[in-house]
């Protein structure tokens, strides 16, 4: 464990540098793919973690949110909390559910935006998985309508201490045309923030043909990973690829 | 997401939304009893061999729903499927590329339900875009609703 528990200020720069890379190229993407929309995107790293999002003031219509709860765990743990005022979150579950409008959130609102959250979590790890070489296994995703600040304990308590301190990333998506906003809250220890800093690299994103691409992917996987840890599910789908390029 | 779910005398309805999971169908038309499974990925390669939850891989979602099914009266030579779902929605991360888990989960119930001899009747899978999927055990319709392509029945 490290003995330095805030991230300095050139440290909090470059995550926020590599996150904004990983949201831009991925995340952002996936999202306005499915809102059929340009999608703006803002991303604070909170000085002071945890205490600074539940010190937040909210208006009334969003202390209580829509949100979807999902993690990544192997070479590393991350937390990801989307949250949504309840107006928002019936604008994206209407469009997806393909209606004018909702009255409520139900089980099939809820199920659209569990589908989001997955699709620009996928993407977002994806994006990591590429910078960094770390392998995760993702969650299923949890939906909730609660307060924000049980949402967020519930998070943060599975990566640390509530009294430690831990990197909180606040990412504001909003959509050009409707203004639907939602946040993407990034969490995890110093110690994992400080593990992506050091295994970062920018790699040129190529557009190859089916064949180089997934011969590129599958020669890289042959050579051991440099940090410990597995993830049984992508073992599986590249291990199918593999078995194919092999046939 | 990941969820197995079989009609019952007050639930006739089985419904669920998907992007690149798969909304898997299984059904005997004469017993009138369902089963649905939201698929996420392919195969269990965990210890578990029951993980939760139940409908999250395709290998251990199909074997729980015949089992299911079976113990609630269907019978397995009347027993048919649809499914929809398996959109490419990573289509950002190239065109065609090992993340497109969307494919190979419709891939993998093919094959299963193959093996255990259920013909799959219809399906709508790939494409881009998520689906709103709606399967009525009385009439045996799939409803599926799509923001581009509206509304469909198979």
């Amino acid at each position: 464990m490290s003995t330095l528990s805030y991230l300095s200020s050139e440290e909090t720069q470059t995550l926020n540098k590599i996150f904004c890379q990983y949201i831009t190229s991925k995340t952002a993407v996936a999202l306005s793919t499915l809102l059929s929309e340009p999608i703006n995107h803002n991303i604070n790293i909170l000085n002071n973690g945890v205490t600074q999002i539940k010190n937040i003031t909210l208006a009334p219509n969003e202390i209580k949110v829509c949100a979807v709860r999902l993690n990544g765990k192997g070479d590393t743990h991350i937390e990801i909390l989307y949250t949504l005022n309840q107006e928002h979150a019936k604008k994206i579950a209407a469009k997806l559910l393909c209606q004018t409008d909702i009255r409520e959130i139900d089980e099939m609102g809820a199920s659209a935006i569990q589908e989001v959250a997955n699709i620009m979590t996928g993407s977002f790890f994806n994006a990591l998985s590429r910078g960094t070489g770390f392998r995760v296994d993702l969650s299923t995703p949890n939906f909730a309508n609660d307060e924000l600040c049980s949402l967020i304990d519930n998070s943060v308590k599975d990566v640390m201490n509530l009294t430690e301190f831990a990197v909180v990333a606040d990412v504001e998506l909003v959509g050009r045309t409707s203004g639907t906003k939602l946040h993407m809250i990034i969490m995890q220890n110093p110690d994992n923030a400080r593990k992506l800093l050091a295994n970062h690299s920018d790699k040129p994103d190529t557009n190859n043909e089916v064949n180089s691409e997934t011969v590129v992917l599958a020669q890289e996987t042959s050579e051991p990973y440099t940090i410990g840890g597995g993830n049984t599910e992508l073992d599986a789908l590249l291990g199918d690829i593999i078995q194919e390029n092999n046939n | 997401m990941g969820g197995l779910e079989i009609t019952t005398t007050e639930k006739n309805i089985l419904q669920t939304f998907v992007g690149s999971c798969v909304a898997i169908c299984v059904y005997d038309p004469q017993a009138k009893i369902a089963g649905m499974a939201h698929v996420m990925l392919p195969k269990n390669n965990s210890s578990d061999h029951y993980p939760k939850p139940e409908g999250k891989f395709a290998d251990v979602a199909l074997k729980i729903l015949l089992e299911r099914l079976v113990a609630n009266g269907a019978k397995t030579n009347r027993l048919k499927a649809k499914m929809a779902g398996g959109a490419n929605v990573f289509q950002n991360e190239g065109k065609q590329t090992i993340f497109n888990i969307g494919l190979r989960n419709v891939d993998t119930i093919r094959a299963t339900l193959a093996e255990k001899k259920i013909p799959i009747v219809s399906e709508d899978v790939g494409a881009n875009n998520g689906r709103w999927v709606i399967f009525d055990v009385n009439s045996s319709e799939m409803k599926i609703k799509e923001r581009t392509k509206g509304e469909k029945v198979i």
